[in-house]
């Protein structure tokens, strides 16, 4: 297979890997499971090119635009979910990616609807436009490197220790003292961004952007697969799942996808049950056991 | 009637109970003493069948009850009131009432068990079509009492029946304990409230670090240095 | 014109409501979110759809396919949903989902995206009533889920089982030294949640197409209605869907059908940032099990 085969790869890898680590900051260490992630990711892949057109700004600027309109999108359901527990802050957040999908078919005059935006940026760096592939694989490896390294940092400082307690026991957190809201909102609002930069890399990347490949539900659902599957709450565990997911999920869309509609579906929503009802704590959680086992056998 | 052999018990990786010997006899009401956190209760939920057992036996009306459901070991005739009430909030007296009988062995006999345990409880009539949430903490626990006695209990388990309550109500309550083995019922009681609860029973266990430290009837219990030093401080 | 709309809306608002008691079962009383809900329901119409080229009336097949949707609900039950429900919350949330993502698929996998439908004498025939015309079809749904509801609401209200149920619910543990079987409890629910759903589904075959993911437009509105009305109230969610059918006629006018859902999923965030009770829910009640 051509070299363009293995950096798509590559880079797909990373863009999610950064994807479920933003989720996985969420889910893994507030206990927040989120189903509608694929809002920020499509905001953050919409933004830039949309703004490029209409104020003539550079990508980059479009990119903390779309991580700024995320983090504001998340702050409003935190604030909405707030007297509520968690499946309801799931059905939510559900709600809300459909309605921020729906909008974007409909608002055909800005968005193109379904019929999707070609991006068409000056190439060079102020716009990171390139025709070639290893410019992204760089900004991708960058971003995804970038989540696990500040997910580690979130996890040791008072905010992951909030974040933590709130999981472990909501009511008791509250009691002492923790300000649960804040520290939800906080995580949401982070998680949010960084989900809206690894889209917002995805579009220029794909240099393509429409509802059904930014904001459909099953893109909610790919970084709760790929965490789950590496290791819900570990830092490393959305990188490992990432590294699994993607390239299976590539061989079996290039084997399948033209010729049995459905199929590669079916083997996703099989593998997602096995893995949880085998591997609930994913691979990191398996190889910790698996290693604790030897040293008590030693 | 219920014979204790040897049991040990626990959550996940840390042992509570290890050894266990106890028993209770047919009609007869006894006992069970122990500091906080000495693993009463999971005492009460291991022979209920809701803690798993690791080690020993449970043997009831002389049946083995390892490896059975709560659900089954009621329809034996062995009843838990758990500590805490644990009344269905949502649902009112009457119906708590009625899903005390829910079991095949007690439910052909609801009318006339609701009857008696009216009669014992008038409070619980006065309040049946109220929301067993809204009771106050006596009413409440009476409610879980009068919910034990819908089952038709052989041997009635009761953890902590005066935990938080009023002296005046912690007095009524003993008071009906007092008269369930004139009933037929036998009772295992787990008490904070050492001199009652050993006036109320024939026979006590004190319970320390998981094993049984000493068993005896009432006087010999309260003149015993194990049961001072679990109740350390306590004025009794 | 506007009479005529409010008809409509009241019928199309039953359809909804009659998706929500089914949901409510296991969703508004048991608390558990079941994402394959709505490929139970599409199941059942593929059943439906099945059973009429093969000659039998929709109304008819109703007969062996509610038995065989219950079964199916109770296997669920049985061999998914009991491994997730001591499990973590990602287990619980994902495990249906990706029941629900595999069914979808296996549906287009052997039945294609083609949109089906069934043609019976009854159909698009009207019954004028005080001026109104009331669509025979959706008059029919309309009744059975009167009836529906009405039955299941007697039987959670006043039957021992129907108590359990409630029971279990509100604390599994407590529920068993009643006496209870709690696993019982849980696969029988499922399969009468089920059951209702084999009801509806064909019920709705004369009145909608099936295609493999048609039980995603109608689980959206019935878990709006559930919430709406207050979790495991059969009551609420008569209310809840009957209020969102009567909204959803009446905006038809006002916003495009495109922009539909928009108004579902406004309404479904508004009442749980404001009132996560609902409408007819206890106060308190919607955190059963989830403390
Ligand atoms: N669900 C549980 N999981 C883990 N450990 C538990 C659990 N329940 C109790 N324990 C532990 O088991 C030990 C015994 O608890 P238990 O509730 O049986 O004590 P107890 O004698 O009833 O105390 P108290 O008088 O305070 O009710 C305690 O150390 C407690 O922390
Ligand atoms: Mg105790």
């Amino acid at each position: 297979m051509s070299i363009n085969f293995w950096l798509d790869l590559l880079i797909l890898t990373c863009i999610w890997a950064g994807v479920a680590g933003a989720w996985n900051l969420l889910a893994g260490f507030a206990g927040q499971f989120s189903l509608g992630h694929a809002a920020f990711f499509g905001i953050g892949a919409y933004t830039p090119p949309l703004l490029a057109q209409a104020l003539g700004v550079a990508t980059w600027f479009g990119i903390a635009a779309g991580a700024a309109l995320a983090a504001a999108l998340a702050l409003v359901i935190a604030g909405v979910s707030l007297r509520t527990r968690w499946p309801f802050f799931t059905l939510i957040t559900i709600a809300f990616a459909e309605v921020v999908r729906i909008l974007a078919v409909y608002f055909k005059g800005i968005t193109k609807g379904s019929e999707g935006l070609m991006l068409e940026l000056e190439p060079g760096f102020a716009n990171y436009f390139y025709l070639d592939k290893w410019p992204y694989l760089l900004l991708a490896a960058i971003y995804a490197a970038g989540v696990i390294w500040l997910c580690a940092v979130i996890r040791r400082s008072r905010l992951g220790f909030r974040l933590l307690s709130v999981r472990e026991d909501e009511d008791a957190a509250r009691s002492l003292g923790v300000p649960v809201f804040m520290a939800r909102a906080n995580a949401t609002m982070i998680s949010a961004a960084l989900a809206a930069m690894g889209g917002s890399i995805f579009g220029l990347y794909t240099k393509f952007v429409d509802p059904d490949s930014t904001l459909s539900f099953l893109l909610s659902v790919q970084p709760a697969l790929i965490t789950i599957v590496g290791g819900l709450g570990h830092a490393l565990g959305p990188l490992l799942g990432a590294a699994l997911v993607i390239p299976i999920e590539h061989l079996l869309r290039s084997w399948f996808g033209g010729v049995l509609f459905g199929l590669h579906g079916l083997i996703f929503g099989l593998a997602l049950i096995a893995v949880l009802l085998v591997l609930p704590d994913g691979l990191v959680g398996g190889l910790r056991r698996r290693r604790g086992r030897q040293v008590r056998h030693a | 009637m219920l014979r204790i052999e040897d049991l040990a018990a626990g959550y996940g990786d840390v042992r509570v109970l290890r050894g266990v010997v106890l028993d209770v006899g047919a009609r007869e009401t006894v006992s069970l003493l122990g500091a906080n956190g000495a693993g009463k209760s999971t005492l009460l939920r291991a022979a209920m069948g809701i803690v798993r057992s690791s080690g020993g036996r449970i043997v009831f009306k002389g049946e083995p009850l390892t490896g059975l459901p709560a659900n089954a070991i009621v329809e034996r005739g062995l009843v838990l009131v758990p500590e805490g009430r644990a009344l269905f909030p949502f649902m009112s007296v009457l119906e708590n009432l009625e899903l005390g009988s829910y079991s095949r062995r007690a439910k052909p006999h609801r009318k006339e068990s609701l009857d008696r345990v009216f009669a014992m409880l008038p409070r619980l009539k006065e309040r049946r079509r109220q929301l067993a949430g809204s009771l106050s903490g006596g009413e409440q626990q009476m409610c879980a009492i009068g919910r034990g006695l819908m089952a038709m209990p052989d041997l009635l388990l009761l953890d902590e029946p005066s935990l938080g309550l009023a002296p005046v109500i912690v007095q009524e309550i003993f008071t009906l304990i007092g008269r369930l083995s004139a009933e037929g019922i036998a009772v295992l009681l787990v008490e904070q409230h050492v001199k009652r609860a050993l006036a109320v029973a024939d026979r006590g266990y004190v319970l320390e670090n998981g094993s049984i430290a000493t068993t005896g009837s009432g006087a010999t219990l309260l003149s015993d240095p194990a049961l001072r030093k679990a109740y350390m401080g306590q004025k009794h | 014109m506007l009479g005529q709309v409010l008809v409509s809306g009241i019928l199309v608002g039953g359809i909804y409501a009659l998706v929500a008691v089914g949901l409510n079962i296991v969703f508004g009383v048991l608390r558990i979110i079941n994402f394959a809900h709505g490929e139970y329901l599409m199941m059942s119409m593929y059943g439906a759809y099945w059973l009429w080229r093969m000659g039998i009336d929709p109304y008819l097949a109703a007969f062996l396919v509610v038995p065989a949707m219950a079964l199916f609900g109770a296997l669920s039950e049985r061999y998914l949903v009991r491994y997730t429900l001591a499990a973590h919350a990602h287990v619980k949330i994902f495990v249906t989902l990706g029941l629900s993502i595999a069914l979808q698929n296996l549906a287009l996998l052997l039945f294609k995206a083609d949109y089906l439908n069934v043609r019976t004498s009854y159909q698009t025939s009207t019954l004028d009533l005080a001026g109104f015309a009331f669509s025979v079809p959706r008059l029919v749904a309309f009744g059975a889920l009167l009836v529906t509801a009405a039955s299941l609401y007697a039987f959670l209200r006043y039957t021992d089982f129907g108590k359990a149920i409630r029971a279990t619910a509100q604390d599994a543990t407590t529920a068993r030294l009643m006496g209870i079987d709690v696993e019982r409890v849980y696969m029988v629910t499922f399969a009468i949640g089920a059951a209702v759903v084999g009801v509806t589904g064909c019920l709705l075959i004369p009145i909608y197409y099936v295609f493999p993911t048609v039980g995603i437009d109608f689980v959206v509105v019935a878990f709006v209605v559930v919430v709406l009305g207050g979790l495991g109230s059969i009551p609420g969610a008569i209310a809840g869907g009957l209020l969102i059918g009567i909204v959803e006629q009446f905006s038809g006018f006002f916003v495009e059908t495109s922009l539909r859902q928009v108004v579902y999923f406004l309404i479904f965030i508004a009442v749980l940032a404001v009132r996560p009770a609902g409408l007819f829910g206890q106060r308190g009640a919607e955190e059963i099990g989830l403390k």
